[in-house]
């Protein structure tokens, strides 16, 4: 039985591999809802400590570049602040320049209320190895308070959400994926509609029927609504309006606000009921 | 190649794959490895190489645990077929395999989402395939000439 079983080793190695991907196929069908197993996110904890450090080998170079050339405009910067200080000094006895301090502190206010106090700065440290979804690992994590769906932001808009957490990383979903969705407002005309990822570098704002006002170049806000992102921030513009087939509704495709490819830091937010 | 030497490149591969430059033009590394093995190995070995780098793939993805190692098994099998039938030590040879096994291992990955319900609509798949395909070829005919040329200098010196 042994003899039978190491002569034809390879035969059952192979058996065994195929069975092991019927196996999978078929655990999928019946815990099709879980994002996540305990095994990932074990497998998670124990890689990334290497990923973290070997992007950071990569990146350095390019960083210590841009941190002397960050430098340099700095010095040129505080030349230039530094003659422009001697003049507003001039303007302080002046009745306007309490005027334009009024106007500074309400924009500070009106920051402060987009970026509630609990919101988390956090670097990515590895992309999707998958070329079918697009997400982001960060590195913080439930330690430092994070949990599932919290939105995600930068400065020019909304990244995505949070989608697994374990104790010190975070896997964010971007909004380019295709299982990604939120629900958007034109800003100029206020009609409302779903924006879908699609995969690729690109957004489609959907559920908008023909007569509805949106015309290119309107910029998509983040309408609240949904529970998960908050309102008011750029989710993208609008770049083509195509009818469909029926004549029913429009395909509308979307430029994103934010460069994914390029962003460093990312902010995450307290879910939505937490700070609303 | 010893085993040993193997993990090591599958290590620096999947460092390498989570990068952003590597993500953004959708090259697959581990597929690149799982054909270069395949074409060298038994079947039975072309799958084992296929199903470890297809979970690891998944495992350190946003996606479920199914779609690459079910993809990845197939065409380490469909690789290790083809080195019986097709002679491979030529660069444009290698290339053409490249090619061809990272369209079957996006059709079997949009087939197994088709199969889940959580497949992107037709156009997107199309240009998501076309662009990992694609790059990852030109990736292929790169590591290609390089492989090509190891190994006649290694095993048949008078044709390097």
């Amino acid at each position: 039985m042994l003899k039978f079983f190491f002569k034809n080793l390879s035969g059952f190695f192979l058996a065994a591999v195929l069975l092991a991907c019927v196996w999978l196929a078929a655990h999928r069908l019946s815990h099709r809802n879980d994002q996540s197993t305990a095994f990932k996110n074990l497998s998670l904890n124990l890689w990334l400590p290497f990923q973290k450090t070997v992007t950071w080998v990569i990146t350095f170079p390019e960083n210590t570049l841009n941190a002397v050339r960050e430098l340099r405009n700095l010095r040129h910067e505080v030349d230039r602040l530094q003659v422009e200080n001697q003049s507003l000094r001039l303007e302080l006895s002046n009745h306007k320049s309490i005027e334009s301090e009024l106007s500074r502190l309400q924009d500070v206010l009106q920051l402060k209320s987009k970026l509630p106090r609990q919101a988390k700065i956090a670097r990515i440290i590895a992309h999707d190895p998958s070329t079918w979804n697009s997400s982001f690992i960060v590195d913080v994590g439930a330690e430092d308070g994070v949990q599932p769906d919290s939105p995600v932001i930068s400065e020019q808009g909304v990244v995505g959400r949070v989608l697994e957490v374990t104790p010190k990383n975070s896997r964010v979903l971007i909004l380019s994926d295709s299982d990604s969705s939120i629900s958007g407002i034109d800003e100029r005309s206020r009609v409302t509609g779903i924006v879908l990822g699609t995969g690729r570098n690109q957004l489609k704002y959907g559920y908008v029927s023909v007569s509805e006002d949106v015309q290119k170049d309107d910029v998509i806000l983040s309408s609240g609504l949904g529970g998960i992102y908050p309102k008011g921030y750029a989710i993208g513009t609008v770049v083509k309006k195509v009818e469909t087939e029926n004549g029913l509704n429009t395909e509308i495709e979307m430029a994103p606000a934010v460069d994914y490819a390029a962003l460093d830091y990312v902010f995450i937010l307290p879910p939505v009921d937490v700070y609303e | 190649m010893k085993i040993p030497q193997q993990v090591l490149w599958v290590l620096a591969l999947f460092f390498l794959q989570q990068l952003p430059a590597v993500a953004e033009w959708g090259i697959d590394l581990p597929l690149l490895f799982v054909v270069l093995v395949g074409l060298r190995s038994p079947v039975a070995e072309g799958a084992g190489w296929g199903f470890l780098l297809g979970l690891m793939q998944d495992l350190l993805s946003a996606g479920w645990i199914g779609p690459n190692v079910i993809a990845k098994t197939l065409t380490g099998i469909l690789a290790s077929m083809a080195k019986k039938h097709i002679y491979r030590e030529k660069v444009f040879t290698q290339t053409f395999l490249i090619l061809v096994s990272a369209f079957f291992h996006q059709t079997v990955v949009w087939l197994v989402k088709l199969w889940d319900g959580s497949a992107p609509n037709s156009g997107d798949v199309l240009w998501l395939s076309l662009r990992m395909v694609f790059s990852t070829a030109l990736v292929g005919m790169v590591v290609s000439f390089f492989v090509v040329k190891f190994r006649r200098r290694r095993f048949d010196p008078a044709t390097a």
